[in-house]
């Protein structure tokens, strides 16, 4: 008797850390329905709601049910291989093992199962790496759902080879899928730096002002890595004799003379330097010099960069309050603004100081 | 019970259960308190969400309102509400029937949409792609950027000047 109470005890404490470690297989053996049963239940089930359900609890048994999905991908009806696919898009990383699988459907001739495919790749992560060759392919085609997703996947993957690939129509003629593009890189920010070299040279062939523009704000985004690369462009640019790009390849020369003007360019680097804000401090004296720069555009975007990048350091003042006389009023109108919010930040940084001087004496007393 | 003496079974059993209710009542607290606890967590991740669109909202607007005091941005909208004028002149006069004003009315006009153009290239290049757009839709609104872009003035429209351009 005392052996079976003890027995019963021990079941007790079983199930009670059984449901503090894994309570979703808990819930699925207490609704009776094995992973068979449940895959079952996607191919027979009656309406979209049961399908539903069960993609979603086969999802908690992660790797283990890939292979049943496998399986339910190559079903005819398209039902059952949507809610297969869900249940891997829900499984996530887990789902890695289905990568073949997905990536054959992601080249199937229906819209609709590759979208399911490109989402589930997406989902998996890094380890889908194999599929980006796929999904490049999926950026050239006419369906601009279909691009968006191989797009969405390509950032998710975001392994070196997935960026490299998600930069490669920079250098096409879709002004609209280049602007999509950028603002995932935008998005991704430094963790794209691996695309700089791609970015780079589409900025300087680009022929579209704002995609242009757009290119220079996403460097702007990259952080550091770029900060180099930005600073000699403009030294470059500033250079006004004929061997000005001599270091450039003379292809590259070409073709950037022939689409933007050296202010231009000097105009973008430091609207790049801007949007890097407080991370082109590297930049500011740089940017003393822009304030200098011939053209007024030049000038009005370096008290806009300087202003954004906190520097509030005596030479940065006496540039500012030299642009205050510029002949140029927006030029003029940035240095103000400027000078304001570093007499606003010094300000802000004195009270605090003054607050915790304050702490400090009464601590004392 | 003496002490040293064994338990009797039934005691074992009473103490082995009271033992199990206790830690699978514990367990069950724990899991509870943490699922309320991530329950909180995505509260407040979806609440700072909320408020990172709300200060990121913020943001625009007070850039808008300095943008809109930047010289080119004011120069854009003192220009605009001169086609304005011109454009209840130019539709008076050509309701009169006066042709001679009226084609004076139209190159003026014409003068002033070539200015707005102007400056509003000159704006575009003080701000990024983004904030033109965002001054462009709050700013000016759609309309009247339709009507900067349309450089051919309605002469014919209008029937100021006769076929084959103005004089």
């Amino acid at each position: 008797m005392t052996r079976l109470v003890n027995l019963c005890v021990l079941a007790g404490l079983g199930i009670g850390i059984g449901m503090h470690v894994c309570p979703g297989e808990v819930a699925l053996a207490t609704e009776g329905l094995s992973l068979q049963e449940l895959l079952n239940r996607i191919e027979h089930a009656d309406g979209p709601t049961e399908r539903l359900r069960a993609a979603e609890e086969i999802a908690r048994f992660g790797g283990l049910a890939v292979p049943g999905l496998c399986g339910l991908l190559r079903h005819e009806d398209q039902r059952v291989q949507s809610h297969a696919c869900l249940a891997l898009i829900r499984m996530g990383p887990a789902a890695e093992r289905a990568i073949p699988q997905l990536s054959r459907m992601a080249c199937d001739p229906r819209a609709w199962t590759r979208e399911d495919a490109i989402f589930a790749l997406g989902q998996v992560g890094p380890a889908a790496n194999p599929a980006v060759p796929i999904l490049g392919g999926v950026l050239q085609v006419e369906d601009r759902r279909l691009r968006k997703r191989a797009i969405q996947a390509l950032a998710a993957i975001r392994t070196p080879d997935a960026l490299r690939t998600l930069a490669a129509p920079l250098h096409g003629d879709d002004s609209e899928l280049k602007m999509q593009l950028l603002r995932v890189f935008q998005e991704l920010g430094p963790s794209a730096a691996v695309v700089r070299p791609n970015l780079l040279d589409a900025a300087l062939t680009e022929s579209d002002r704002l995609v242009c523009d757009e290119l220079y704000l996403t460097l702007g985004t990259l952080g550091d890595a770029i900060l180099d690369d930005l600073l000699a462009l403009f030294e470059h640019s500033s250079k006004t004799s004929s061997d000005a790009y001599s270091e450039a390849s003379a292809a590259v020369t070409a073709k950037r003379s022939s689409i933007a003007s050296h202010a231009d360019i000097r105009r973008r680097v430091v609207m790049s330097l801007c949007r890097m804000r407080h991370a082109a401090g590297m930049a500011v004296p740089t940017l003393h010099r822009a304030l200098e720069d011939p053209d007024a555009t030049v000038r009005f975007w370096a008290a806009r960069a300087l202003c954004e990048s906190g520097a509030s350091d005596s030479t940065t003042r006496t540039a500012l309050m030299r642009a205050l006389t510029d002949a140029d009023a927006d030029v003029r109108w940035g240095a103000a603004r400027a000078l304001r919010n570093i007499e606003f930040r010094d300000n802000s940084a004195n009270s605090c100081n003054d607050n915790r001087s304050a702490l400090v004496a009464r601590k004392e007393l | 019970m003496r002490l040293g003496s064994p338990m009797p079974p039934w005691t074992q059993s009473l103490l082995s259960t009271v033992l199990v209710l206790v830690i699978v009542s514990t367990m069950w607290f724990v899991s509870q308190h943490q699922l309320a606890r991530q329950d909180m967590r995505n509260e407040k991740t979806s609440a700072s969400m909320r408020d990172d669109c709300l200060e990121t909202e913020e943001d625009h607007e007070q850039d808008q309102l300095e943008i809109s005091t930047m010289p080119a941005s004011r120069d854009v909208e003192r220009l605009l509400g001169l086609l304005q004028e011109t454009r209840g002149t130019l539709l008076h006069e050509s309701a009169l029937g006066d042709a001679e004003s009226a084609a004076c009315a139209a190159r003026e006009y014409q003068q002033l949409v070539y200015a707005i153009r102007g400056a509003l290239e000159r704006l575009q290049s003080h701000l990024t792609p983004d904030e033109y757009r965002r001054f462009l839709t709050n700013r000016i609104g759609a309309i009247v950027e339709a009507e900067a872009s349309t450089m051919e003035l309605p002469e014919q429209y209008l029937g100021i000047f006769p076929k084959g351009g103005p004089p």
